[in-house]
């Protein structure tokens, strides 16, 4: 069935009236053989009221699934008691809270006598419409509409396109619809709508709108306005566009010789979205041309393939005043950083078996005990790997580096913990790697040792002990991935294999949304956050107080 | 004269500064094309209106003038000869000088030729849009809306697919930039809700447990007693049938949109769910890999095809079911093998007898032999054309090699217009057919017989020029049409021009022939492919034989 869950929102959620576990039904006396109606409601999580046409569905001896009637009200019939159950509920323009966590949210149900009725929310989506506007006041059809919304992922803060983007109709009106609540960003891109005008191609002053304006109608994201929506939420955002000068930029990309495959440059904005491509591109030569463009800072993106496997990415800086027709995007051949893993294991009992693959090239971990990348501090998608040709260690290496700034990532893929990683006089664990553009860069130089530390984490809230994703924070090493951890029911977990040193311990209730490797970002939970020594070959005991979602 | 550029074409370039404008104008040498950009509708100038000129011998090349207050648009200093006049404003059609169709008059500018004061009436633009909603009252997201028009294209008023929708959020669908004239709408969603139940294998095994399977694993030795096992009917297992605007669920019931020019029109249209069927199909030959895909064609209105979807998943090994059919009558084509040709199609009736299997398509084998005379090589420079006159689907095959060429997987039977279509000026001397009728340039095909054309080519088509006359004085905007002789059997000998503001019209590539050449004033709307509309009007034309490579200029009366 060709049928597209756009908006449609997947998902249960909370069970109110119920105690988390046996939730059920008619309060009679226990009796296996009795037959059991499971009923409830579904609620918008924003106004309480009960939402009719919401789609219940119960996985239980069968699949079962009906329809809320007006009142938002369900309810399943002749379920055999002990029967665990799973529900879920769904509606379009509605989203379950947790849908974000789960592919499929669900809550197990267990039938049987009980109290109460099951209350299901849904939160309702948030709408973006407006208008744009051209010259004079005009409606400007066919411009591209994003929104941007802003995301933690894995513990960073991050723009992402969630949505699809729309373009205007003939009135200038666009509507995007299917938003969770969260933070936005809207831009919007007139394209060609400001050239498809009848006339002559022979003119020498030439107009054009910008190549991107975000809201409320500023051309770089850093100056936009976000726009912070709750569920449910209808937002207005009118945008007037004016035509600037407009100039020409054309120029070819030299020292393509010595990658197999280049790409055409394009435009992209601050968060790396192309906003403009070229009209003209010879790949063999590396001419290049776009279409005319208002006066402006903007940066070039080419994408640079060395072999069909590695990609490098190069940016320039070109202003805009005047018209520029022999613009030189020079590619250089990046730089290659040799990578040395030494370990410093005690007794051959740290020694590692297993390997892992890059590239369909096989490394044993006795010979390559960590996995190393850089990722660029500019857009998180570009990132090197360490690799050596034939499995030679002695060739491992980041190849085809482009100059920026970068962080190491470490991962130790046997025991062992990163005992240091240096780059020269620079200390990767805690400081960025600068690669200079055509310079050299030192050799990376990464300690392993095998007197790691233990912790054992016992989580409590008011007294009680209780499940929550741990986070372990090193602040001796702040540009290293912070460490989580799961613990379930009882409250405890013991974890060893860690650096010895200070750390940070949290416990979180639910560490989607917090922007763990920012730690300015964790200051707010400092009343809860627990400070640890962790020493080598010891077992550091902590517990901490559980972080609820939203606090 | 033929607009020969498409309206995109004419959108080039930037902004322009304006090169005149409608009240600069200077004693230029050479003449002038002015005049005032109107509303059609209420006849009052047009302030704001982009209008562009440009040579007919040298048609991207633009000179522009924006109206003032008064509507008024002036390009002096132009030398002698034609051009083409266009006028563009937000809100209104793009459009030539009389524009229609792919028809319109050129100016043409010198001594004695009137081209000041012309009268531009372009017509503003409607547009429909409307609500889907559900049975309960809410929108139905996603739905696919169809637009169809009829109208008289080639001589004939036919209803045809013409552009293609989504509802957004709140159910609501767009068509903008629309002509006025007679439309429908077609929406096909499916419930959101729906939900369907699944059917897989149960086996007892011998200490009485059950097992479950499906797909395509072969049913093991043990489980030989293996029967096909369903989820009891759920109330939900319902589709929403192809719905047209009006509510009805044929295309004959469908209630039109008759749109005026300028008019935005709200259609609106409820779907109303009906128990969705499942139809087993059984796969001799399934492949693995990728599995089987069965589509679903409903043809509406003149024979357009329009896709149902349905998901189909295996049973057992061989056995297929798709789900959530509506009811209606369907081409079903089941894929297997991932090979986009390899359909199996058959006709399929869904309704309250359940899946009902008619007979299979037949796609008749097609084999023609196509020469060229004098014999010449004729390999990528044409291509021999079908177009079934019901439904105006086409078949097209490239000429190959020496000229045997094959039209694969074959035709349905039907009746076709043969063509070439050719980059070299080719036309069709003589057809013959064995396993068909061929009548002219008619091709009907009936029987079960493989069909085998004899394709004779002959290089060089003629070209008419001429002047439509009313008491001897040129009339512009008349619809000049080449009627071949038998015009039931030749409807693909046609040609048509419109006169420029002089009178003058031109016929390039009339395939050599017999002809009545016609100039017919207003006749924009005459079915003129049937030949007892325009039977009236051959007395009065001039008859006219085309040969190879002939030219010819011809005075012919304006009726």
């Amino acid at each position: 069935m060709v049928r597209s869950h756009r908006g449609i929102a997947l998902l249960l959620t909370t069970l109110a009236a119920c105690s988390s576990l046996a939730c059920a039904v008619q309060n009679n006396a226990e009796n296996p053989d009795r037959l059991y109606t499971l009923e409830g409601t579904v609620v918008n999580a924003e106004t309480g009221r009960p939402i009719p046409h919401a789609l219940v569905r119960l996985l239980a001896q069968s699949r079962l699934a009906v329809l809320t009637g007006p009142q938002g009200e369900f309810s399943f019939d002749k379920l055999a008691m002990g029967t665990a159950a799973m529900v879920s509920v769904e509606k379009p323009g509605f989203f379950a809270p947790g849908a974000e966590r789960y592919s499929f949210p669900q809550r197990s149900v267990k039938i049987g006598p009980g109290t109460g009725k099951l209350i299901l929310k849904l939160e309702p989506e948030c709408v973006i419409a407006g208008e744009v506007m051209g010259d004079g006041g005009e409606p400007l059809e066919g411009a591209a509409v994003e929104v941007l919304e802003e995301r933690v992922i894995s513990g960073r803060r991050e723009l992402m396109q969630t949505r699809n983007g729309v373009r205007t109709d003939e009135d200038g009106l666009f509507r995007i619809a299917g938003l969770r609540s969260g933070r936005y960003f809207v831009s919007v891109a007139a394209g060609d709508a400001g050239r498809r005008v009848l006339g002559a191609r022979s003119s020498n002053v030439i107009q054009a709108y910008p190549l991107v304006s975000y809201f409320p109608g500023v051309t770089d994201i850093a100056s936009a306005t976000p726009i912070d929506l709750v569920a449910g939420q209808r937002m207005h955002a009118p945008f007037s566009l004016a035509q600037a000068t407009a100039f020409k930029l054309a120029g070819t990309i030299t020292g393509m010789a010595d990658f197999k495959e280049v790409s055409a440059p394009m435009i992209v904005d601050a968060i790396g979205h192309p906003i403009a491509n070229v009209t003209r591109w010879d790949e063999q030569t590396g001419a290049f041309e776009f279409p005319p463009i208002p006066s402006g800072v903007y940066t070039l993106l080419v994408t640079a393939m060395m072999d069909d496997k590695h990609p490098s990415w190069r940016r320039q800086s070109v202003t805009l005043s005047q018209n520029v027709s022999g613009f030189n995007f020079a590619l250089h051949p990046g730089v290659t950083i040799p990578v040395s893993v030494q370990t410093y294991f005690s007794d051959r009992q740290g020694q590692c078996s297993g390997s892992f693959q890059i590239n369909q090239t096989t490394y044993e971990c006795a010979k390559f005990p960590a996995m190393v990348s850089l990722v660029s501090m500019e857009a998180q998608h570009e990132a090197f790997q360490a690799e050596a040709e034939n499995a030679d260690p002695s060739a491992y290496a980041l190849r085809a580096v482009t100059p920026g700034r970068y962080h190491i990532y470490i991962n130790p893929m046997g025991p062992g913990y990163v005992r240091s990683a240096r780059c020269g006089s620079t200390d990767l664990l805690r400081e960025e790697l600068i690669v200079p553009a055509g310079g050299d860069v030192q050799p990376i130089e990464i300690v392993l040792g095998d007197k790691d530390a233990k912790v054992k984490v016992h989580v409590q809230a008011d007294g009680i002990p209780e499940q929550a994703r741990i986070l372990l924070v090193p602040e001796f090493a702040p540009y290293q991935r912070p460490t989580t951890l799961d613990i379930w029911m009882n409250g405890d977990r013991e974890y060893g294999g860690l650096a010895p040193g200070d750390y940070k311990v949290l416990a979180f209730e639910s560490i989607e949304g917090i922007e763990y490797e920012n730690p300015e970002a964790l200051e707010k939970y400092s009343a809860k956050t627990a400070r640890i020594t962790l020493s080598p070959q010891g077992t550091t005991s902590v517990t901490v107080q559980l972080i609820r979602e939203g606090e | 004269m033929l607009r020969g550029f498409a309206c995109a074409a004419i959108f080039v370039g930037s902004v322009l500064a304006q090169q005149t404008g409608a009240t600069s104008a200077t004693a230029a040498p050479g003449f002038q094309i002015s005049g005032t950009v109107v509303d059609v509708v209420s006849n009052q100038p047009i302030s704001g209106a982009r209008v562009a000129i440009s040579p007919v011998t040298q048609r991207d090349a633009f000179t522009t003038a924006v109206t003032g207050d008064d509507g008024r648009f002036l390009f002096p200093g132009l030398s002698i000869g034609k051009y083409t006049l266009t006028a563009q404003r937000r809100g209104y059609i793009t459009q030539s000088f009389n524009q229609h169709g792919q028809y319109a008059s050129s100016i043409a500018v010198g001594p004695d030729l009137g081209s000041t004061n012309l009268v531009f009436a372009i017509a503003p633009e409607s547009a429909i849009s409307g609500t889907v909603t559900d049975e309960n009252g809410d929108a139905v997201r996603d739905a696919q809306v169809t637009l169809f028009q009829s109208s008289n294209g080639e001589g004939t008023v036919r209803t045809s697919r013409l552009s293609f929708a989504m509802t957004d959020d709140e159910g609501r669908y767009h068509f903008s930039h629309r002509q006025p004239g007679k439309y429908f709408i077609a929406v096909f969603a499916t419930p959101w809700y729906a939900q369907r139940p699944q059917t897989r294998m149960k086996a007892t095994n011998s200490d009485g447990s059950v097992s479950y399977f499906r797909g395509s694993t072969p049913v093991p030795d043990n489980l030989a007693n293996a029967v096909i096992d369903e989820d009891p009917p759920s109330p939900l297992d319902v589709a929403y049938p192809l719905t047209f605007y009006g509510g009805a669920t044929d295309a004959a019931g469908a209630s039109p949109i008759m749109l005026g020019k300028g008019e935005r029109i709200s259609a609106d249209i409820t779907l109303q769910p009906v128990p969705a069927f499942h139809w087993r199909v059984s796969v001799a030959d399934s492949d693995q890999t990728h599995g089987v895909f069965v589509s679903l064609e409903q043809k509406v209105f003149d024979g357009t095809p329009l896709s149902i979807p349905t998901s189909s998943s295996p049973i057992h090994d061989g056995l297929w079911e798709a789900t959530g059919i509506p009811p209606g009558h369907y081409t079903a084509s089941v894929y297997t093998g991932g090979n986009a040709d390899q359909a199996e199609k058959q006709e399929v009736v869904v309704g309250e007898s359940g899946v009902v299997e008619k007979a299979g398509v037949a796609a008749l084998p097609l084999v023609a032999a196509v020469s060229l005379q004098p014999p010449a090589q004729l390999s990528g420079q044409a291509s021999l054309q079908l177009r079934d006159i019901k439904t105006n689907q086409v078949f097209a095959e490239p000429v190959k090699g020496k000229g045997d060429i094959e039209f694969k997987p074959g035709i349905p039977r039907g009746r076709y217009e043969v063509s070439v279509f050719s980059t070299s000026d080719m036309f069709i001397q003589s057809v013959q057919a064995t396993g068909a009728r061929m009548t002219g340039r008619t091709l009907d095909v009936k029987g079960a017989a493989p069909v085998r054309l004899s394709v004779v080519l002959g290089q060089g088509r003629g070209e008419i020029s001429g002047v439509a006359l009313r008491n001897d004085k040129p009339v512009a905007g008349v619809m000049v049409l080449l009627v071949p002789a038998d015009p039931e059997n030749n409807r693909v000998l046609f040609r048509r021009d419109q006169s420029d503001s002089d009178g003058t019209f031109r016929i390039s590539f009339a395939a050599p022939g017999r002809y009545t050449l016609l100039a017919i004033e207003n006749g924009w709307d005459l079915e003129w492919a049937n030949p007892a509309v325009i039977a009236k009007f051959m007395a009065q034309g001039e008859p006219l034989t085309v040969e190879s490579k002939g030219k010819y200029s011809v005075k012919v009366k304006v009726q």
